[in-house]
């Protein structure tokens, strides 16, 4: 069964249609690259995923389960929905005035808050603050002990107090995509992870995500460079004026079925 | 009437010009706040009202709005006038609130939308996402233009004895018009020079407390 399965998705930008007919699968522990031309309707497509944007048609599934359908979503549905993607924003957008590891941190804490506030509802009131406290005391404990085994494994673990504007584009990158993790999201999103990169940095970014591959973490990444989406890609989805145009695997960067593949992969070369 | 005496006055008078920033300065800002949420509200007829009222506030005079605020309510509705001291602290807090608020409005826009998306992703709520992370941000970009306001303000109490009210340029001018020595007007300026001085001062010291980021 497929883990995330994308219907008939659909998007207008006044009489502008960007996305038509949108329809794929993709499986657990995948990668799957979303590429194409400046737009393509690439980037709209992620970010209806993230629900940053709304959709006009289409239905979108995650584990069997509807989670953007035809059905008017409420805030508090979208804020519950979104948890399960996390997202690496093109331009980072780490907060500014927090360290690495409160850009990190601060949204676990906010969720833990928000958990240990829900779980104790039904104690009684004397009870229940102590027990609040307790509760998060230990799962932030847990989390800062993850969060501290992601910092080495990503190298960022003498740059945790360095404030965004004292790192370099590989560190910011990485912080993003570990603040991205905290929460624990079902798919790891990218959007053009190696713009505005050096080459040096885009092979740092790759590497990161094939450390990521080989924790089966499932992964969206939207991206024009082929040499970067060669590397990372188990599944690819080649879109074109909105729609997809060809989708396959890794082999289809060899073999394009298309000539607008074709077309395509043969100007990257040029 | 030697130095120490027309000092000692004109303390006075700066004792009423200090109290009179103070009060306004720290009224101003959060109307200033009230103003620009409003200003913010997508609604038509809101924005309009907003426009109209900033526009009315923007393009007459201060002094004008103090003699409106002091004499209109009694000669239009038969009101007792306000105290001197309330009706300019009401003329100057609405005027600078609207000044304010069109800072916080151009500083709130311009912080990058990807703050509040990444925000968005991370699970935060609205409430969060604005005192957690953009009302710093905000503040970050509006300390230079709320320093050039705060100091037009210092200078702008003057405007105050228009009806009447003895700050530091009318207890000069008291001074100059009843012992006739001119250079008590312009030793007003040593008063203003000083306020000013150390205002600039804790502005600036907030500016670089402030350097170790850069607002998006």
């Amino acid at each position: 069964m497929a883990f995330l399965q994308v219907n008939d998705l659909s998007k207008s930008f006044g009489t502008s249609e960007v996305l038509k007919d949108i329809s794929f699968t993709m499986e657990k522990g995948k990668t799957l690259t979303i590429i194409g031309n400046s737009g393509s309707g690439k980037t709209t497509l992620l970010r209806i995923l993230c629900y940053l944007e709304n959709k006009n048609n289409g239905i979108i599934s995650l584990e069997e389960k509807i989670i953007n359908g035809d059905k008017t979503l409420y805030q508090s549905d979208v804020s519950e929905n979104r948890r399960n993607f996390g997202l690496v924003f093109q331009s980072f957008n780490l907060f500014p005035q927090y360290t690495v590891l409160e850009n990190i941190m601060l949204p676990i804490k906010l969720a833990i808050k928000k958990e240990a506030h829900d779980k104790f509802l039904n104690l009684p009131l004397s009870k229940r603050r102590k027990a609040r406290i307790a509760f998060s005391k230990q799962r932030l404990q847990e989390e800062e002990e993850r969060i501290d085994g992601l910092l080495q494994r990503m190298n960022l673990s003498s740059k945790r107090n360095s404030y965004p504007l004292s790192l370099s584009g590989g560190e910011a990158q990485r912080t993003s995509i570990i603040r991205a993790m905290g929460l624990k999201p079902k798919i790891l999103c990218f959007h053009e992870p190696t713009s505005a990169l050096d080459p040096k940095l885009k092979s740092e970014v790759a590497e990161t995500i094939l450390k990521l591959k080989e924790q089966n973490t499932t992964m969206i990444v939207v991206t024009h460079e082929m040499e970067f989406a060669k590397r990372i890609s188990d599944q690819v989805i080649y879109m074109e004026n909105g729609r997809i145009v060809e989708q396959g695997d890794n082999s289809i960067f060899e073999n394009p079925k298309t000539n607008e593949l074709n077309n395509f992969l043969s100007m990257e070369v040029n | 009437m030697n130095f120490t005496d027309v000092t000692l006055e004109l303390l006075n008078g700066f004792g009423i010009t200090c109290l009179l920033f103070i009060v306004t300065w720290i009224l101003s800002i959060p109307l200033g706040a009230v103003f620009c949420s409003v200003s913010l509200i997508k609604n038509k007829y809101v924005n309009m009202i907003m426009h109209g009222f900033i526009w009315i506030i923007r393009g007459t005079p201060l002094m004008l709005q103090i003699i409106v605020v002091f004499y209109v309510p009694g000669l239009l509705f038969n009101l007792p006038a306000f105290d001197r001291m309330v009706a300019v602290i009401i003329a100057i807090v609405i005027n600078y609130g609207v000044y304010f608020s069109e800072i916080f409005r151009a500083g709130y826009e311009s912080i990058d939308k990807g703050q509040s998306e990444a925000c968005k992703m991370l699970g935060m709520n609205r409430r969060q996402s604005f005192f957690r992370i953009i009302l710093l941000q905000v503040v970050k970009k509006t300390i230079p233009p709320l320093s050039n306001e705060t100091i037009s303000l210092v200078k702008d109490t003057a405007l105050a004895r228009v009806i009447a009210i003895n700050e530091v340029i009318m207890a000069a001018q008291k001074i100059v018009s009843t012992y006739a020595i001119i250079w008590v007007l312009f030793y007003t300026a040593v008063f203003y020079l000083v306020l000013n001085g150390l205002l600039s001062f804790l502005l600036h010291k907030l500016e670089d407390k402030l350097k170790y980021f850069e607002a998006k």
